[in-house]
């Protein structure tokens, strides 16, 4: 005798999922209106990004140099050139010095910022406006403005170091010092946008939180560490995962400050990628690369996020 | 059932609208089909210093003979992303400005004939003949070129420029140096007396194109042009006696202390800034510096141009470039566009334009004007000198491996040896190291 273990569930559940496939989809008669108001978006996404994105995928595996309108497959070579171009790896290197530095000293500027204007003091709305100038500023013009205070003659660093006394420094053609010094302009223009965020989860905390802890007789760091640090948590983040990506996407300001110099000294994986493209005709290797940089920047936003929604207790 | 269809009606109209917006802005970029009539041509181009010449030029032309001109100006910065959009979209003008020197990225327009191969038209009435030999070579493609694009030029010479050495004759007569350096032990030697009088010997754009122009010279002088194209072929080795040579030199000049601080991360115009003010001796610059000195500062006219000074034995070269106008090939107007070129290159249009750009002429009867300026005049003298694009070129990996490359030599960061081992490297694989 044969026993079916199996319990009659199409009869017990087809009721409950073709509601909620009702939810779902809607009633049949909306359908068309539905489908009118979706079309221009699928096709402005299909246009501009999902093309784009499966062309960039099969140009991957061509040697296509972006001069001819011919092109030969090469199967995986890109891929595997990519994987063992070592100015590539440097590249990602330097980026990810750069990020640390970002998710370091960038934000916890920003937050320290944030903090000193969260305590009701006067100018508000100026200080807000002073610390939000450098990220609307052209990425150019922020390397124009840290050129020129890095310059070793006349530049405004090396003369307030001459006057204290100090030795001038040729900042930015010293393989020791670029990076440093391409990091410091990048954090200038960042620190407000981190800054801004910050200072708007902190004016959400409720008073009466403080107030509390005030009357419990909690100290300064007390009261930061236990109210104000958990509940910024998930703005934290949020800002770093922002932080991180524009870090790594660093293009503009490193090509107008040093060009990726000296040598290779400041080379980030944008330039490197713009460079097979554009300087040596690869568009085939260029696209591999994009791809390899995408599924990297994929697998740090996927676990920032991951981490975020644990820390959000979800 | 009413308000149902209405918004079925509204609906219908916004999707309608969609493409209909799309069509009408695909429109006005491009050149509108049927209404550029035998008599009107298309002309590109990026200079802004020249945009009311052009303008002019297309009026006076109009009056002379009848065909209306078009002047398109378009952003330096895109202007061969722009080229390259348009040839794909047919959508090219009829004449333009040329985007780039004959090589590897002008080679498959000039094969596809997207651009004209003038070798017959220059031929007609003497009209290649106006311009100096050297100038019309830069806008060739050379035979047995290695794209195999049929030998001839493929852009009219407007005008030309080269890199010389520039030097502030104070500061020579400062340091006790009577005339500029002629040998490059001359020239370290002028470095060395003009530290000691406190001056910083030497400036340029090193952060960008401007080392890669040095080490041109001097593989020019001491390679030569037949072991260069074995070379970029791949049959003779960057660390062949010859090659470093050539880097050891470059090597020399760096531990000279003589060139300015920070050099490797300068680009041409803190430089230019440095020379103009009297802060550097010498700069290694293009012919076009004359005019941003004028600009920078017009009381600034105590300087002199040199040559490179000499190290090798094979006769010395100037890198420089050829400003064109390129026909498009496959525009129906092709030949109304040819006549024009011809007219803008008469001698009478010609000495406008070096007036207007201040640039050197490519057309050898436009030289009035130069010698008012002695310094324009010594470049002048360089036309003759310009290197000429090899039937082989160096791989752009290469190029690049070559400037990163000397960069490092210079910070100290890699030994002429290490240089050439990364250049056969990037010879081999085609990536830059």
């Amino acid at each position: 005798m044969t026993t079916t273990l199996a319990p009659p569930l199409r009869e017990d559940t087809t009721p409950a999922r073709s509601g909620r496939r009702r939810r779902r989809w809607g009633r049949p008669e909306e359908w068309g209106t539905g489908l009118v108001l979706v079309t221009p978006v699928v096709l402005l996404f299909a246009l501009f990004s999902a093309y784009p994105f499966g062309r960039t995928v099969l140009l991957s595996f061509t040697d296509w140099s972006g001069l001819t309108p011919t092109f030969n497959w090469v199967g995986f070579r890109n891929y595997l050139t990519a994987f063992t171009d070592g100015l590539w790896w440097d590249s990602v290197g330097h980026s990810v010095i750069l990020a640390a530095l970002a998710l370091t000293v960038m934000n916890g500027i920003s937050l320290g910022l944030a903090l000193a204007l969260d305590r009701n003091i006067g100018g508000q709305t100026f200080y807000r406006t002073v610390f939000y100038l450098p990220p609307v500023l052209s990425g150019i013009v922020v390397a124009i403005i840290w050129k020129w205070i890095f310059q070793p003659y006349g530049g405004p660093l090396n003369e307030a170091l001459g006057a204290v006394g100090l030795e001038g420094h040729a900042w930015l053609a010293d393989n020791r010092t670029a990076l440093l010094a391409v990091s410091v302009a990048s954090m200038w223009q960042g620190v407000g946008m981190p800054f801004l965020l910050f200072l708007a989860a902190l004016q959400a905390i409720p008073s009466d939180l403080y107030e509390a802890a005030r009357v419990d007789g909690a100290s300064g760091w007390q009261t930061f560490r236990k109210i104000t640090l958990p509940l910024l948590k998930p703005i934290l983040g949020v800002v770093s995962i922002m932080t991180f990506l524009g870090a790594m996407e660093l293009f503009n300001l490193v090509m107008a400050m040093t060009g990726g110099g000296p040598g290779y000294a400041t080379e980030v994986p944008v330039l490197h990628i713009y460079r097979a493209a554009f300087d040596h005709s690869q568009f085939g290797y260029a696209s591999a690369l994009s791809l390899v940089f995408c599924v990297l920047m994929l697998i740090v936003a996927a676990f920032g996020l991951r981490l975020t929604r644990r820390e959000a207790g979800e | 059932m009413h308000r149902h269809s209405r918004r079925w009606r509204r609906a219908l109209t916004a999707v309608a609208l969609v493409p209909l917006l799309i069509g009408a802005a695909a429109c006005g970029t491009g050149v509108e089909e049927g209404s550029t009539a035998a008599e009107e041509i298309e002309f590109w181009h990026y200079f802004a210093d020249r945009k009311d010449l052009f303008e002019q030029w297309a009026r006076d032309y109009e009056k002379a003979s009848g065909v209306k001109v078009k002047v398109v100006m378009s952003d330096g910065g895109n202007y061969a992303q722009k080229f390259q959009a348009a040839a794909q979209a047919n959508t090219l003008p009829d004449i333009m400005i040329g985007w780039a020197q004959p090589g590897e990225k002008l080679a498959p327009y000039a094969t596809q004939g997207t651009i004209l191969n003038l070798k017959d038209e220059m031929a007609k009435d003497g009209w290649a003949d106006r311009f100096y030999p050297s100038a019309l070579t830069m806008a060739s493609f050379a035979e047995g070129n290695q794209w195999n694009v049929p030998a001839g030029p493929y852009g009219v010479p407007l005008d030309v420029n080269n890199i010389q050495f520039l030097y502030n004759k104070d500061l020579f007569a400062k340091a006790g140096i009577t005339e500029p350096p002629r040998t490059f032990d001359d020239f370290l030697a002028a470095g060395e007396k003009l530290k000691k009088a406190g001056v910083v010997p030497f400036t340029s754009g090193f952060g960008g194109w401007a080392i890669g122009s040095l080490a041109q010279m001097y593989y020019w002088s001491m390679i030569g042009q037949s072991d260069l194209e074995r070379t970029f072929r791949g049959e003779l080795a960057y660390n062949s006696p010859q090659w470093l040579a050539v880097f050891r030199l470059i090597d020399r000049l760096a531990r000279s202390g003589m060139l300015a601080d920070g050099i490797v991360s300068t680009d041409m115009p803190a430089a230019e800034s440095m020379f103009v003010s009297g802060q550097a001796a010498m700069l290694l610059d293009g012919s076009w510096a004359v005019n941003v000195f004028a600009k920078q500062n017009a009381g600034f006219t105590n300087y002199g141009v040199f040559p490179p000074p000499v190290a090798g034995s094979h006769p010395r070269k100037l890198p420089g470039g050829v400003t064109t106008l390129m026909i498009v090939g496959s525009s129906p107007r092709k030949d109304a566009a040819v006549a024009f070129a011809r007219w803008i290159t008469d001698t009478a249009q010609q000495q406008k334009y070096v007036e207007t750009s201040f640039n050197l002429p490519a057309h050898k009867g436009v030289g009035e004007g130069l010698d008012r300026n002695p310094q324009l005049a010594e470049f002048a003298k360089g036309n003759e000198l310009l290197a000429p694009p090899l039937a082989t070129a160096m791989p752009p990996a290469v190029n690049t491996t070559l400037t990163k490359g000397l960069q490092r030599v210079l910070t100290g960061d890699l030994t002429p040896e290490g240089l050439a081992e990364l250049l056969d490297k990037a010879q081999k694989t085609g990536q830059a190291q």
